[in-house]
């Protein structure tokens, strides 16, 4: 069975790069979101193996979505995404207990990278 | 920084941290040991009492060595050694020798409040107690030499990191992890030259490493700057990570193994490359039938409780923020009351009810668990005591069996401080005046050792702290003739035994040929009922018990900052009367108030009661009705009526206290601010006079 992914970010580009390098891998696309408070709705009605957030988003960033899904499922793997730049929200968001994070711009290898060595951890 | 010199690798932050988890497991030892050597001193023979003074001196020894504080050490050592010997059964548990054990606890003791006020051990003279050692065990204990042993070759990078590297702060934990049996790994990570964030990555892999190991250190540090300013990558290309855990090595390198990190090395260590001592030596020290003792944790007879250590900063913080919400929780209500429902509409209103008594739920709710955290048991207080009645009793000559109950109670955590001394004037008092002499005693038909009984327990919302004695009583002639004598009651007055034993808690009415005084701070009974009554907001009683003794109860509210109080109006202005004052509220019609403006009176229940008008107390004039609204406050016993123009609305409020140049004539007893700014003055009851 196909590994389940939400993907979350503002811009609809991102969405659809990340959305084309997860299909060529074989995963499934089961939902995007545009901010924060849509991925967590999505989070909860999909339970998605796999959450990729954006840290900047309109609504509620990436940061407090994090809070909320692990609030509801504290297993739930996510991984942010972040530009460079904002070591202090990737830190913190390590803290709350992501998975991993990637860094934009970013190369398919790396999103992908991530999100095995994601899926692996217990 | 005094202590014994430490290498430039510990932060002063560390230093600060190490130093306080110190302190604090060393005060935590020492209380344990006072009340251990007491129990010993009656139950010589009892071998789980020797292991653990041996096991409690042994930690000491350790870990104040750990620290640099030699002189400290030593003597713990010296006084391990002694019970090494008595553990063995070659050294009988005298009289000489358990004195000459207390000296040596009682200089410890010193020795680490002094290293808490900040200082250190080495301006302290040891020899004298050393040499009090020796001879009570009977020889000359030569000081043990720790044996450098040789690291191995073959790990010359960990000896190089050992040597600049390790610290004593890191020597602490690790000793901890060998003591508890732990895997001890040298854990190199290299990352990618591409990755942009390395040091977070870095940040990554520790923070995984966590959940399955204690991550003793990582090179380099990967501490977040206190500023909150970023960390550069540089450096970060390889970091090294000693942790210690009880999995498997599959599961440190799989926590380790994250993206982007493109080699992992993991290597498993033996202690002694770190900390260069030899592990069989410390093996031979331990009691063969004993459990390894953890150093630095010594087992404890109490329940079993998960708990985890906070600083009281951080609760004292979240106690503010309650406070807080409840001074809100109060102006929402005012507000809803006050305004309109219609504007509003049904639906509206009622869920703005519904939040509202949402909000008073978790307000009293967090109230109530934040008054918990404050809690501790008041055994902390009662620890002390078997001590301080054996040294006592040595010093007054009179033997008495001190006697606790209720040691689990749980009082506010301010109050355990301000408890102390009247706790132990209390005491002293019935050792001092309320047993009588062995002599005495027996010829009264009781035994001939005293018995002191304290007890603590919560009745109805506050704490009772009761000392006791089976003594010879308060002797009640000798007080009237005292309080005549100071002109308080007339000479031929008959009053009440329990107004007359009220009269000791009065500066001045120590009945005793001598004064005694609490190590010579000149405290006498009358400080021990201001501490209580003024500063710990709570009540001190007396009772007489005849010949068969006295009891001290002191009475204590179970929060101080929090008051529940009772609001009135006068004019524009609102007061508050804390509600532990007031006995109810009534009408009074004006016919019915008799006497003079200095003196008038009402009935009240069937006796004649005072009447005061706030606006009279307050320097107003007073408005005359024909029916007033009162307040029926209580002070010590004592009833009045408190005239207002309004009863307004029962408040929780948080009480500041008040700057006596804003209360001349101590009519407040605080202050409050309320959520819209408003000042709340809050009443004192004391006017109704003794």
């Amino acid at each position: 069975m196909a590994t389940r992914v939400l993907l979350a970010d503002d811009l609809s580009f991102m969405r659809m790069v990340q959305r084309e390098i997860l299909k060529d891998q074989g995963y499934e696309v089961v939902g995007e979101a545009s901010n924060g408070l849509e991925a967590v709705q999505l989070f909860q009605e999909l339970r998605p193996d796999l959450v990729i957030l954006d840290i900047t988003m309109p609504l509620m960033n990436g940061l407090e979505a994090t809070k909320k899904i692990l609030s509801v499922d504290p297993s739930a793997a996510i991984i942010i995404c972040s530009a460079l730049g904002q070591q202090k929200l990737i830190v913190e968001a390590i803290q709350l207990g992501i998975k991993d994070f990637i860094v934009k711009p970013f190369k398919p290898e790396r999103l992908l990278g991530a999100i095995s060595k994601a899926l692996k951890q217990p | 920084m005094t202590g014994g010199g430490r290498p430039d690798a510990v932060t002063p932050m560390d230093e600060a941290r190490l130093r306080r988890a110190f302190l604090e497991e060393a005060e935590e030892m020492v209380e344990d040991l006072n009340r251990r050597l007491v129990e010993l001193e009656q139950d010589g023979a009892n071998a789980e009492l020797r292991n653990e003074v041996f096991r409690l001196f042994h930690s000491l020894k350790s870990e104040s060595a750990l620290m640099g504080f030699t002189k400290l050490s030593e003597v713990a050592h010296r006084t391990e050694d002694v019970f090494d010997l008595v553990k063995r059964g070659t050294l009988a548990l005298g009289r000489t020798v358990m004195d000459t054990v207390f000296a040596a606890t009682d200089l410890i003791n010193e020795m680490i409040a002094r290293i808490a006020a900040g200082g250190g051990d080495a301006e302290f003279s040891v020899d004298a107690v050393i040499e009090q050692l020796e001879r009570a065990s009977g020889k000359t204990v030569a000081l043990r030499v720790e044996a450098e042993r040789v690291p191995q070759e073959r790990r010359e990078e960990v000896r190089a990191e050992r040597l600049s590297v390790i610290s004593r702060a890191d020597r602490l934990q690790l000793e901890e992890s060998r003591q508890r049996r732990e895997r001890l790994y040298r854990l190199t990570c290299d990352i990618d030259d591409g990755c942009a964030m390395k040091f977070v990555r870095a940040y990554l892999i520790t923070t995984n490493l966590e959940e399955v190991a204690s991550v003793l250190k990582s090179i380099p540090p990967l501490d977040l700057p206190a500023d909150g300013s970023e960390v550069s990558d540089e450096g970060y290309g390889r970091i090294v990570v000693y942790l210690s855990t009880a999995e498997d090595a599959e599961v440190i390198r799989r926590a380790a193994d994250v993206d982007e990190v493109r080699k992992l090395e993991l290597l498993e260590l033996d202690y002694e490359e770190l900390l260069g001592e030899p592990e069989a030596a410390e093996r031979a020290d331990r009691p063969p039938d004993a459990a390894p003792a953890p150093a630095s944790r010594p087992a404890r007879a109490a329940p079993e409780r998960t708990s985890i250590r906070v600083e009281t900063r951080k609760l004292d913080e979240i106690w503010s923020l309650v406070g807080q919400l409840v001074i809100t929780k109060g102006r929402l209500e005012r507000l809803l009351a006050r305004s309109p429902a219609e504007p509003r509409g049904a639906q509206v209103g009622e869920e703005l009810d519904s939040v509202r008594d949402t909000i008073g739920v978790v307000a009293e709710g967090l109230q109530r668990a934040m008054m918990e955290t404050r809690m501790v048991p008041i055994s902390v207080l009662f620890d002390k005591l078997p001590r301080l009645v054996r040294d006592l009793s040595k010093q007054i000559g009179k033997e008495a069996d001190l006697r606790l109950r209720g040691e689990t109670t749980e009082i506010d955590r301010s109050l355990v401080e301000a408890l102390s001394d009247p706790l132990t004037h209390l005491i002293r008092n019935c050792l001092d005046h309320g047993l009588e002499p062995p002599e005495a005693r027996v010829r009264a038909g009781k035994a001939e050792r005293g018995t002191i009984s304290v007890a603590a327990f919560q009745e109805g919302g506050k704490v009772v702290v009761e000392v006791s004695d089976d003594g010879r009583g308060l002797d009640l002639a000798r007080i009237r003739a005292k309080a005549v004598e100071k002109g308080l009651i007339p000479v031929d007055a008959e009053r009440p035994d329990a107004e007359i034993v009220e009269f000791i808690f009065r500066p001045g009415f120590s009945t005793a040929d001598a004064v005694t005084d609490i190590s010579g701070r000149g405290v006498g009974m009358d400080v021990v009922a201001t501490r209580v009554r003024e500063i710990m907001k709570g009540e001190v009683l007396v009772r007489s018990e005849g010949g068969a003794g006295t009891r001290f109860s002191i009475v204590l509210p179970l929060t101080l900052t929090i008051l529940n109080t009772l609001v009135v109006r006068l004019g524009h202005r609102h007061y508050a009367i804390p509600v532990r004052n007031v006995d109810e509220t009534a009408k009074l019609a004006d016919p019915a108030i008799t006497g003079s403006p200095q003196g008038r009176q009402a009935p009240h229940r069937g006796e004649q009661v005072d009447v005061y008008f706030l606006a009279d107390l307050l320097g107003s004039a007073a408005e005359r009705k024909d029916v007033y609204d009162t307040v029926i406050v209580t002070h010590r016993g004592k009833r009045a009526y408190l005239v207002v123009d309004e009863l307004v609305e029962e408040l929780d409020v948080v009480i500041k206290p008040i700057d006596d140049v804003l209360n001349p004539r101590r009519l407040f007893s605080g202050v409050s601010v309320l959520g819209d700014g408003a000042i709340l003055l809050i009443l004192s009851t004391t006017f109704i006079g003794d």
